[in-house]
């Protein structure tokens, strides 16, 4: 919709490559974050609890037993026992704010790009399906996903993640991991938009006169499906999957800022929101672990949003150069 | 005996719509209006009839919490909340008293039934929610508007920019951020609770400025859609003013994705007052609901999930009929 | 030699049912017999069912009622009936250029490719090589520069797409073309050079042409019989130059004066009948009533008569006098 107005080519460009270049060198960070010279996000130091950014001092020690193997062996290798410090101060219990926001992001970035992946993988495969094969099939696929959207996801994510809590807490034996369970639920709820996406492209490719003309030159349906489909279905799932990404990331985001999400001792960006919301009273200005946090989402944010919009917008049927039949 | 009657009217409902349509034709509103209402209805019971099975199968009540209850005490509290009867039994008594509005006593705040919850939160709620809508509409149209009419210059960037801000700050970061300067800073607003009408002001702005971003994004796209048509242009071409071009020609048609809109930014509202009324300490239905997931009150979030069912459900309704009022060429589902 | 045929449609019906309404017919009773090496034009404005008629025989579209059969294969073969896998090996035989050249290539596959791709299809002996030098040879025969061979369709103008469209058609050597409006999309100057290019391919090659298309002149330049087709059947059937200089119907008359009376709030009521909008009663009697100049009482009567104006030449009206 941006396209409409005459806004410079070059410098949309411009910063779509900027907000790609943030997002994958955040992803690179978040990825490698053991091998960085940060402090354990998890280590309490209760001397320098609520330090301001830069006043504290950088603690030394490593977490024992040191590791042999992985990405920590080797920054030991690197950095040996040095580390930046907590530079962007520290949180109640003393903890480096930095270190988890690093760690954080890698939290963060994994659910939402898992649970993208899965529900692009359960959407574009139920969308392909019922869109390829119509008839009844897809009827009744479209109505099912009818049904399923109007349900209040949300709440019912809310719910279940109680009662999943509930049964960790009476069955401490059946080992639960928080995360992958988030993980699953958030993409249950998210492969919706992409099975309506990809159905719809699917249908009007169906439509489009070159599928006509691969049966005319005497195609299997195998072949068309192969060849002339699926390449042509690929800008969409892109588009699908640039929605989805804020939205999911947003969502785990949102479930750990109540307390529903991610647990201590992960963290996550929403843990840390929490934390520096809580952190806020009269008597301390705790403005480090409330500004930090948000700038993180606010950039992050802002650059999946970008890209979202300026992938959508060249697949803008306004904009491409050839003729609407 | 509410819950035959429930089930006998939905299934009336649904004949009533199929007939109607049979005898009026597939554009008939009445149908349209009937279905959708039935459908408001079975997605209703559909949600708790899944809730309250996915609850009865998973172990573990509310009353393992940290300390064991005396058997006896166990067994009384069991029985009245109906927990010794078989689960089929529990679901028929359950949606016996759901048609009669009653959602059961609450298992952690134990002196209130969810219905007394209810009664007193949903004012609460309702009246944050309705702020963060009008702030949504006073933040998104003059935004719309200012970017729509100087399109391609400054204030259109300037706009666009705190668009995409607003986009981009999630209700609970933006809380946060306002806190410190608008509450401990200045002291112009109190930190939490509803007692003086400023305690309004924080909670819904946090609610509806992402809203309004958004709704300034699509109002520009919309209006510089429609000013660039050919009724828009006879209108100018007639010799009206600007102001009357805008408000009685474009308008209209941009008004269109803005309404659209509308029924997500309400659901929308609605989940992020979860945060807000969390994070202010206001006792609405997202605190209250919250709280029970926290604290694995089970029947509290059980008729809160049905209830917050009803609401998104009623609301898209709503948006869809004014939708249909505004643009007649689309018809209702 | 005596011409012998190579298409034969008899008593053709395809309907098309929209949603839970009932059946809409889209063709009624279609006859037409085409013979080896001739040049056929269907004639009619849009919606009059002529890209349907080319779809149904090419086994895009299946057909309720009716047969088509073909020898273009060597032995009798009937299409109506057939499953997509058993049509396959008759598009050999059988080709079709559609519509609008600039949606029927697949945009992210190569020109070239897609033409030797239908070589390799259809005609399973030739190699991988083999078919790419027959999609070259073509390439060059429809006229376009081989540089343009690996290009993608957006790189190409409108007409070079067409040129493109018809080389993939005629990769299989088939006995049989049907072209589906293949001019319509371009200007003037374009269409002269497709037509001229036709009449050369079908005179080196032998073909049997079907031009669907709206275009009288396109129609007298390309075929020697000429079929105009009105809401779905057939009204006039003749040589070239008598139903375009001596039209037997009123509707031919009126569509080679280019006076097509408006269409009036009856035969709006039919078309709205087919996209599904509306249950008009199908008229009795002749469908062109409505906007007929001639039409009579006699018109809102009955079937309408087969008349015979001369060998060869047949018209579907009340009036059999009306041009007198």
């Amino acid at each position: 919709m941006r396209a409409l107005s005459p806004r410079p080519r070059r410098a949309v460009d411009l910063v779509a490559r900027l907000a790609l270049a943030y997002l994958a060198g955040l992803a690179i960070v978040a990825a490698l974050a053991p091998l960085w010279p940060l402090e354990d996000p998890a280590a309490v130091k209760l001397p320098r609890a609520l330090a301001p950014p830069g006043s504290a001092p950088a603690a030394a020690v490593l977490a024992e037993p040191i590791p042999r193997t992985g990405l920590a062996a080797l920054r030991r290798r690197l950095f040996g026992d040095w580390s930046i410090g907590p530079c962007l101060g520290t949180d109640d219990l003393g903890r480096c704010l930095l270190s988890r926001l690093v760690f954080g992001a890698r939290v963060s970035l994994t659910v939402a790009a898992l649970a993208s992946l899965l529900s692009l993988v359960l959407g574009t495969t139920l969308g392909l399906l019922a869109g390829w094969r119509g008839g009844a099939f897809d009827r009744w696929t479209m109505r099912v996903v009818d049904v399923i959207s109007a349900l209040p996801m949300v709440f019912l994510v809310i719910f279940v993640v109680s009662l999943l809590r509930g049964v960790r807490n009476a069955r401490p034996d059946m080992d639960i991991d928080q995360i992958s369970v988030l993980l699953f639920v958030i993409a249950l709820t998210s492969w919706l938009s992409v099975a309506r996406l990809v159905r719809a492209e699917v249908a009007s490719l169906k439509q489009r006169a070159f599928i006509d003309a691969a049966v005319l030159s005497g195609l299997s349906e195998r072949a068309i499906f192969l060849r002339h489909l699926l390449p042509n279905l690929l800008p969409i799932v892109i588009v699908a999957l640039t929605l989805n990404v804020p939205r999911i990331f947003l969502f785990e985001a949102f479930l750990s800022f109540l307390g529903l999400g991610v647990e201590a001792p992960s963290v996550s960006w929403g843990l840390l929101a929490r934390q520096g919301y809580d952190s806020l009273t009269a008597v301390h200005a705790t403005w480090w672990m409330v500004v930090f946090p948000a700038a993180a989402f606010l950039l992050t944010l802002l650059a999946m949003n970008f890209l979202g919009d300026r992938w959508s917008e060249r697949l803008d049927p306004r904009q491409s150069s050839e003729p609407v039949a | 005996m509410s819950a035959p009657l429930l089930l006998i009217g939905l299934a009336g409902l649904f004949a009533w719509a199929h007939w109607r349509t049979r005898r009026a034709g597939k554009n008939d509103r009445w149908a349209a209006h009937a279905r959708r209402l039935a459908w408001v209805i079975t997605t209703t019971l559909a949600v708790y009839t899944a809730s309250f099975f996915l609850m009865r199968a998973t172990p573990g009540g509310p009353f393992d919490g940290d300390r064991a209850l005396a058997p006896e005490i166990e067994a009384r509290l069991r029985a009245r909340y109906q927990l010794d009867r078989p689960v089929w039994v529990q679901w028929w008594n359950s949606i016996d008293a759901l048609a009669r509005l009653d959602l059961g006593p609450s298992m952690v705040l134990r002196e209130f039934t969810v219905q007394e919850i209810l009664v007193q939160s949903l004012p609460t709620s309702l009246l944050v929610g309705t702020a963060a809508v009008a702030w949504m509409i006073l933040i998104g149209l003059p935004l719309g508007l200012l970017a729509a009419r100087r399109a391609g210059q400054w204030p259109d960037a300037a706009a666009s920019l705190v668009a995409a801000l607003g986009q981009s700050l999630p209700t609970f970061v933006l809380a946060g951020l306002l806190i410190p300067p608008l509450v401990f800073g200045l002291g112009w607003l109190p930190a939490a609770g509803l007692e003086s009408p400023a305690g309004l002001v924080l909670p819904s702005l946090c609610l509806g400025l992402p809203y309004g971003a958004q709704l300034a994004r699509l109002l520009r796209a919309g209006l510089i859609n429609t000013l660039d048509q050919d009724f828009v242009r006879t209108a100018r071409a007639k010799g009206l003013g600007e102001a009357r071009v805008i408000s009685r020609y474009a308008l209209r048609g941009a008004l269109v994705p803005a309404i659209a809109f509308l029924g997500p930014a309400i659901a929308g509202i609605l989940t992020g007052s979860l945060v807000v009324e969390n994070l202010f300490g206001i006792p609405g239905l997202g605190s209250h609901f919250v709280q029970g997931a926290l604290s694995r009150d089970y029947p509290l979030a059980l008729g809160l999930v049905t209830i917050y069912t009803l609401l998104i459900s009623i609301s898209t309704w709503i948006c869809d009929l004014l939708l249909v009022a505004l643009d007649p060429r689309i018809e209702l589902g | 030699m005596s011409p012998s045929p190579l298409l034969s449609i008899q008593g053709l019906s395809v309907t098309r049912s929209r949603g839970r309404g009932s059946p809409v017919p889209i063709l009624q009773d279609i006859h037409i017999e085409i013979l080896r090496g001739s040049s056929v034009a269907v004639v009619g404005e849009s919606g009059s069912g002529k890209s349907t008629l080319a779809k149904t025989v090419l086994g895009l579209i299946p057909a309720q009622a009716g047969s088509i059969v073909t020898w273009a294969s060597g032995t009798r073969e009937e299409l109506v009936g057939r499953s997509r896998a058993a049509f396959v090996p008759l598009r050999r035989h059988l080709q079709m250029v559609l519509q609008d050249p600039s949606a029927s290539f697949n945009p992210r596959r190569r020109l070239g490719e897609s033409i030797s791709e239908a070589a390799r299809a259809l005609v399973p002996t030739l190699s991988r090589a083999a078919a790419e030098e027959r999609a070259r040879g073509l390439w060059q025969e429809v006229g376009l520069e081989p540089s343009l061979f690996s290009r993608y369709p957006h790189e190409v103008s409108g007409g070079q797409k067409q040129r493109a469209a018809l080389a993939r058609a005629l990769a299989p050597e088939p006995s049989l073309l049907v072209l589906d409006e293949a001019t319509s999309a371009l200007d003037q100057s374009l269409k002269a050079q497709i037509v001229n290019l036709l009449l050369e391919l079908r005179r080196r090659r032998d073909l049997t042409l079907v031009s669907i298309t709206h275009d009288l002149g396109i129609a007298r330049a390309l075929a020697d019989r000429i079929v105009v087709l009105y809401d779905g059947r057939i009204v006039e059937d003749g040589p070239s130059a008598a139903v375009l200089d001596r039209p037997r119907h009123p509707y031919t008359a009126a569509l080679a004066a280019a006076l097509l009376p408006p269409v009036p709030a009856l035969a709006r009521a039919q078309l709205a009948r087919k996209s599904g909008d509306l249950k008009a009663p199908s008229p009795i009697g002749c469908a062109f009533q409505s906007r007929c100049a001639h039409a009579a009482e006699v018109c809102r009567t009955g079937e309408v008569p087969w008349l015979s104006q001369s060998p060869g030449h047949h018209t579907r009206c009340h009036r059999e006098d009306w041009f007198s």
